[in-house]
């Protein structure tokens, strides 16, 4: 039998999803952590690591949004935590895993939970520049419903699977198939 | 091809997959009908590439997107847009950047002053994407803001017709910078009248670049210096008929000071110039201290800029700053 699968949850601006998620793989038996700024949001029994920002004032003042702020105290909380794998939901949840990823070369998931929009993606400083690294150094990309998947396709001419936040055991079937792959 | 072709769109695009998607989206969604118009993109991009961008995009899968791959790295924009118009099939040629997003009516108003105007080139306003307005809060960015008709008669906005791209041979592959003004005076020379549709508009990317880059990325500026020795109407715009633009007049002047303040304090005051044009140009975006900080970095690039003309202007032996 499989061992459990320590997977780190990064929510970024989809903490729900998230938590969703973490219930559903604590429940397949799975070792999931949220990382979150906001553990009022964690299932019960889940592990929770508490996001802490860097300081706001000059981020805001450049406009520098996105939850970067938080990046920072992400990389170390995975860099600490022993993972298997690491999810990202939405570019700047996923950032950290990527950069994570690369030191330690495990997995990273990329979920979009939100449906991408022209007016948006890129009205921000280092929002796109932040959606590209993830793109690029993401194992996988999904979408939280068919209306993201096909955002995805206009926006940024990918072809994702649709996999819902409450569907762990699709969650997991990816993650073992990633783990299992020769490390990058 | 049916007969009800008007205008081929032509693009070349480098380096920027996804605002290339992004533009042939926004072209997709134009308001002049799907019949009337098609497009070509002269590109580089690798097969893959191409194929997730370019083949998988619905214009491509209506038979109104053609592209034309050419050697990675090998391309420049004149040769680009070169093999562009000559593979195009319409009477109109229009012309814009992959990082420009036209206004769904953009097309639909060029071809109809196009047509109104027999034989015109027109050129339409560009203007800074408001989809990324909150880019500008970045020290260094690039974007476009043209009123035309300019001189320049830039090429991310503007159509001409296949006729007078013909007879003048396209553009001058000898420049990577330039080569749009150049046509235009040519085109003028050749008796064609420059038109001005400001209701055909195309929003410029805004893109935030480092200090670095933003330098790397004028240097093909040392181009322009060429467009001044061939055209004199380029030199009869420019302040004091030696500075490219205001800036650089202005920066030289306090870069010149600042030297002569070593000897004679008081020629420090002649920097004032520089520095009040610069905060009062974009003091209101990002606040008043950290514009000023900001300030040795505008000061840095514009000097670049200066002795990247001063480059040109050696290489084409006559002054241009």
């Amino acid at each position: 039998m499989n061992r459990p699968l320590r997977v780190a949850l990064l929510g970024g601006a989809a903490a729900t999803d998230a938590a969703t998620l973490a219930r559903g793989l604590h429940r397949a038996g799975q070792l999931p952590t949220l990382v979150t700024p906001d553990p009022a949001t964690a299932p019960p029994g889940t592990e929770v690591v508490r996001l802490r920002s860097v300081a706001n004032a000059p981020l805001h003042v450049r406009r520098i949004g996105d939850g970067l702020g938080y990046l920072p105290h992400a990389w170390i909380a995975l860099a600490r935590g022993r993972f298997d794998l690491a999810h990202g939901f939405g570019p700047a949840g996923a950032l950290p895993a990527v950069a994570w990823a690369h030191r330690s070369r495990r997995p990273v998931v990329l979920t979009f939970a939100e449906p991408l929009d022209r007016a948006t993606i890129a009205n921000g400083r280092l929002r796109l520049a932040t959606l590209e690294r993830a793109l690029h150094g993401a194992d996988a990309v999904l979408a939280s419903s068919d209306e993201v998947r096909r955002s995805l396709q206009r926006l940024l001419a990918l072809e994702v699977r649709v996999v819902d936040p409450s569907d762990a055991a699709a969650h997991v079937a990816l993650y073992r198939e990633l783990s299992s792959l020769p490390r990058r | 091809m049916s007969s009800s072709l008007q205008a081929t769109v032509v693009v070349p695009s480098h380096g920027r997959p996804l605002r290339l998607l992004w533009l042939l989206n926004a072209l997709e969604e134009q308001s002049l009908p799907a019949a009337a118009f098609d497009v070509v993109v002269v590109h580089d991009y690798a097969p893959a590439t191409a194929a997730r961008i370019l083949d998988a995009h619905p214009l491509a899968h209506a038979g109104r997107l053609r592209h034309l791959a050419i050697a990675p790295g090998s391309g420049i924009p004149a040769s680009q847009r070169n093999l562009g118009w000559r593979e195009a099939r319409a009477p109109l040629i229009a012309f814009v950047d992959d990082d420009c997003r036209p206004d769904p009516t953009w097309l639909e108003r060029l071809v109809a002053a196009a047509a109104a105007n027999p034989g015109a080139f027109v050129q339409g306003a560009t203007r800074m994407d408001p989809f990324e307005r909150e880019v500008l809060y970045a020290p260094h960015t690039r974007t476009l803001l043209l009123d035309p008709p300019t001189l320049g008669a830039e090429t991310c906005n503007v159509l001409y017709p296949r006729e007078l791209l013909a007879r003048l041979d396209g553009f001058d592959e000898r420049a990577v910078a330039g080569e749009d003004m150049d046509l235009g005076f040519r085109a003028r020379d050749a008796g064609a009248h420059h038109l001005a549709a400001t209701d055909a508009v195309v929003f410029h990317a805004v893109i935030e670049v480092s200090l670095l880059g933003y330098i790397r990325g004028g240097l093909k500026w040392r181009y322009l210096p060429l467009q001044a020795k061939l055209h004199p109407e380029v030199r009869r715009q420019m302040p004091l008929r030696v500075f490219w633009i205001e800036e650089h007049a202005l920066v030289t002047l306090a870069a010149l000071a600042m030297l002569a303040a070593r000897r004679v304090p008081l020629a420090a005051a002649l920097a004032a110039p520089w520095l009040t044009h610069r905060y009062r140009h974009e003091r209101r975006w990002v606040g008043p201290a950290l514009h000023l900080l900001e300030i040795p970095g505008r000061t840095v690039r514009e000097l670049a800029e200066v002795a990247t003309f001063a480059w040109g202007s050696a290489r084409y032996r006559t002054l241009v700053l």
